[in-house]
């Protein structure tokens, strides 16, 4: 068995799709381009694909990861130009690598995922709204349970938070758990702020892991939240990270 | 363009709105000659499930010159946002507002759907009557079974298509592209043209007469309106046009598979049904046509399963060869296919048993009436040991349920008919329990689900009345009452207010308009979903327009009484609908036309393979 390890974007009016939907067009995709799924076993065979992270809707995607198994060893690159045949540009695929089929998928590594939210034209009095968030003790947000609704406290989901001023808009970055150990979402803390304008756009930048020592967050690539913040201008020092308040605003 | 995505941001299941599926077709509208809206009055995943429209939308697309793009209706929450914001409605494939077509043509599948049809037009910036639109705006076209009595939507098109689309769409195009190409903008000098092709109706061409406020008659206005209308047929389904790239959508549609069409039309002749009527003669497709496009079809979308459809797919003469071939193809390569549209035997259930691999699941079996005596009034050619022997080979296949579908308030139907179909679950449901096994627990065993008997133009029973509506809930109430009785038995029934709406509609003739009209600015919009549906906004509109349902939906006194669809012709004559009524109030079986001509006036000499279609050319409509 061969796993293959895919990165795309999810950009534009695809925002809007959803998880499921997202699910089903990679598979119907991966079907068309007549590439050698392997499936599960059992009563109901399904394809064995495996999301990094699930993207609410309305978010867009930079790095988006998707792993899958084939039964059958394929060149990476036509891997990409396959897919990239089929999907919408707004679902291109940037990546196409093959990895370990035994080491465990993604999806049960990812601790953290880097957003950005970015207000059009700003919002005033945002940076201390933002401070006022990490002078509370607990912040707590309502989920939609199957029967009841449910407070959920998410200061601790929230890693950190960055805020980049200009003119015409305001860019608030956010450091934020995802993953099987629990996690939150950019809406969940946009809508912690006392503010009535919505951001224009969301997107997420990438997904985070931990790293071999432990206490810090690398990217499936490799790069630490330094390196990869630094390629967005975002000036950050790794030891902000998980507990101090936010400094570099 | 930029308002469009705002808009999809902030509505529930954007995916409807979004377009860029896989195989949608998207090109430059400017560099189209003839720009055409295909349009479906109901939401995206409704739509998309129509085999007619993916038909339509592969062959016009196909001609040089045409583009096809598909619109939907939007659901409430985006309605509404188009109206605040002033957007009008737009193509899914484009973004084209709906009056910026040269064309705009809506599939008339189901009567309560019409009002969807009204709200699309004033959303889409088009004047509702065609009598008010300009110059600029696009004609709008009407076609599928409803056309078979247009009437009721008569002020609100320009012309219709009777029969079948992908023999009269390219002859339209290429008329509309002809007369644009002569730069004479005026609507009438086309509207005359198109009227010459056949199949095509344009109804400002004529006009009704009444008499003692009955319809009494249609007459033409203009030499180019021929009366009556003659449908029009695809004689060699073979060599016809059919989509093996199905735009296969991102959200999840109400039938979310490929279709393959083993054939069209139906030679069982069941007295109520119109489909079985308006889409003679039957007309297959060879087994290895169906089994090259099964392939391609696959190969070309990734769907995961393939319906085999129909009207009766287990009559189809090759079915058994074209199950074997299916399943040797498509072995291993993770395709289920599924067999709608069953007769209620034991044959078709183990045509339809073969089919099953993995995860079990329901059958449906359709008796539709409770004693032999009434199905043999509805001409439904089975016997209750037909039924009982389906139902056990369906629980003994390891299905984990079986449907049986019923009609009520059938011609001549009375208590006694009602109790044998008490009668005939209860067998069912004995049979059940004695051999059913692995079926989840709780979960009921038999779904009975009873539909109301409504009297469509162009049947037998056009000449029969719809039950009232006391009458209706009384006899539902009698089957919810005695089927509680039985175990593991659940009973669905039809809303009785909907099926008289729809009697009403069905059968409405050129005054009917003002009152869609009237009830579509009460309010009324997708009636089909129930969370929207108010029947007290059409008792209000009939009484406005100081109408009855009871003119609509009571049987005429006289075979000779004028009927507002006499105009449109399906082939079939008056004479064969007339003695097979008869023939249902004498409990006469008239059998399948395969095995032997009824004589029904279409002349196919049973010209169903498609080798007989091709050499004899054997049907041709006058």
């Amino acid at each position: 068995m061969h796993r293959y390890r895919i990165i795309f974007v999810k950009e534009g009016d695809f925002a809007c799709l959803s998880h499921l939907d997202l699910q089903r067009t990679f598979i119907r995709v991966l079907r068309r381009a007549g590439m050698p799924l392997a499936y599960s076993q059992g009563f109901n065979p399904q394809p064995r694909l495996s999301f990094a992270a699930p993207l609410a809707v309305g978010i867009t995607g930079d790095r988006e990861y998707l792993e899958i198994d084939f039964f059958r060893q394929l060149d990476s690159e036509k891997i990409k130009a396959d897919l990239n045949s089929i999907l919408p540009a707004e679902l291109a695929v940037r990546m196409a690598q093959e990895i370990d089929p035994k080491g465990p998928v993604l999806a049960s590594l990812v601790k953290a995922a880097f957003y950005v939210a970015i207000f059009s034209p700003p919002v005033p009095e945002l940076i201390p709204l933002v401070k006022n968030l990490y002078g509370s003790s607990v912040l707590e947000v309502e989920r939609k349970g199957k029967k009841i609704n449910k407070r959920v406290d998410i200061k601790a989901f929230i890693y950190n938070l960055y805020l980049q001023n200009a003119p015409e808009e305001d860019k608030l970055f956010m450091f934020l758990a995802t993953g099987n150990l629990g996690g939150t979402r950019p809406a969940e803390v946009i809508s912690l702020l006392p503010i009535k304008s919505e951001p224009e756009k969301v997107r997420r930048l990438g997904i985070f892991i931990s790293g071999n020592n432990g206490d810090e967050f690398i990217t499936p690539e490799g790069e630490t939240l330094s390196t990869f913040s630094n390629g967005l201008n975002l000036n950050i020092q790794d030891s902000a990270i998980r507990t101090q308040t936010p400094t570099a605003y | 363009m930029k308002d469009i995505s705002r808009l999809l941001a902030s509505v529930s299941r954007p995916a409807r709105y979004l377009g860029r599926e896989i195989n949608s077709i998207h090109r430059d509208p400017k560099h189209a000659e003839v720009h055409l809206a295909l349009a479906f009055p109901d939401l995206y995943e409704v739509g998309m499930s129509h085999l007619g429209l993916r038909i339509l939308y592969a062959l016009a697309n196909s001609l040089p010159g045409i583009y096809a793009e598909r619109v939907f209706a939007p659901a409430a929450d985006l309605e509404q946002l188009l109206k605040e914001q002033q957007i009008p409605l737009f193509s899914l494939e484009s973004r084209t507002p709906l009056n910026c077509f040269d064309l705009v043509g809506f599939t008339l599948q189901y009567e309560l759907s019409y009002t969807a049809i009204l709200f699309m037009l004033d959303r889409g910036g088009i004047p509702l009557h065609s009598s008010n639109r300009g110059n600029d705006d696009p004609f709008v076209l009407g076609g599928g079974p409803l056309a078979y009595n247009p009437e009721p939507l008569t002020p609100f098109f320009d012309f219709f298509v009777i029969g079948d689309g992908e023999e009269v769409l390219p002859e339209i195009l290429q008329t509309y592209r002809s007369w644009k190409k002569k730069g004479l903008r005026m609507r009438e000098s086309f509207l005359r043209e198109v009227a010459l092709i056949p199949g095509i109706y344009v109804p400002s061409l004529y006009r009704d007469h009444y008499e003692d406020g009955k319809f009494a008659a249609i007459e033409p206005l203009a030499k180019e309106a021929s009366l009556p209308v003659h449908k029009r047929a695809v004689t060699d389904l073979e060599q016809s046009v059919f989509p093996e790239c199905f735009v296969v959508p991102y959200m999840e549609v109400v039938h979310d598979r490929a279709v393959l069409e083993l054939f069209r039309g139906c030679s069982q002749g069941c007295r109520f049904c119109q489909a079985g009527y308006v889409y003679r003669p039957v007309r297959e497709r060879s087994a290895e046509k169906l089994r090259e496009q099964a392939g391609r079809i696959i190969a070309n979308t990734g769907f995961t399963e393939l319906s085999l459809a129909s009207l009766s797919s287990s009559d189809y003469s090759a079915i058994g060869e074209l199950i074997t071939s299916l399943k040797e193809d498509f072995a291993n390569k993770h395709v289920s296919l599924s067999l709608p549209s069953l007769r209620a035997d034991a044959y078709a259930v183990q045509q339809a048993g073969r089919l099953q691999q993995g995860r079990a699941t329901g059958v449906t079996i359709a008796p539709e009436a409770g004693t032999q005596r009434l199905r043999d009034v509805i001409n439904k050619k089975v016997t209750e040991e037909d039924v009982l022997e389906a139902a056990a080979v369906a629980l003994q296949e390891g299905h984990n349920h079986v449907k049986l579908y019923f009609m009520l308030g059938l011609p001549t139907e009375t208590m006694e008919d009602l109790a044998g179909l008490v009668e005939l679950v209860g067998k069912i449901s004995l049979l059940g329990r004695k051999r059913g096994k692995g079926h989840k627990k709780g979960s009921p065993l038999i779904n009975v689900s009873v539909s109301t008997f409504i009297p469509k133009a162009h049947t037998p029973f056009q000449w029969e009345s719809l039950l009232e509506q006391k009458e209706i809930m009384h006899r539902q109430d009698y089957l919810l009452r005695e089927l509680r009785k039985l175990k593991g038995v659940a009973f669905a029934r039809h809303n009785a207010s909907m099926s008289l709406l729809e009697a009403i509609l069905a059968r409405g003739d050129r005054r009917l308009a003002a009152v869609i009209e009237q009830a579509y600015n009460l309010g009324s919009r997708l009636d089909a979903w129930n969370e929207n549906y108010s029947f007290s906004r059409w008792e209000e509109a009939l009484a406005t327009a100081g109408m009855t349902a009871q003119l609509y939906t009571s049987r005429p006194l006289y075979y000779s009484d004028p009927l507002p669809w006499d105009h449109i012709s399906t082939g079939i004559t008056k004479e064969f609908l007339i003695k097979e009524h008869r023939r249902a109030l004498e409990l006469s079986i008239t059998p399948d036309c395969r095995a032997a001509c009824a004589g029904c006036g279409i002349g196919c000499k049973v010209g169903i393979t498609p080798q007989s279609a091709s050499q004899k050319a054997g049907y041709r409509f006058p």
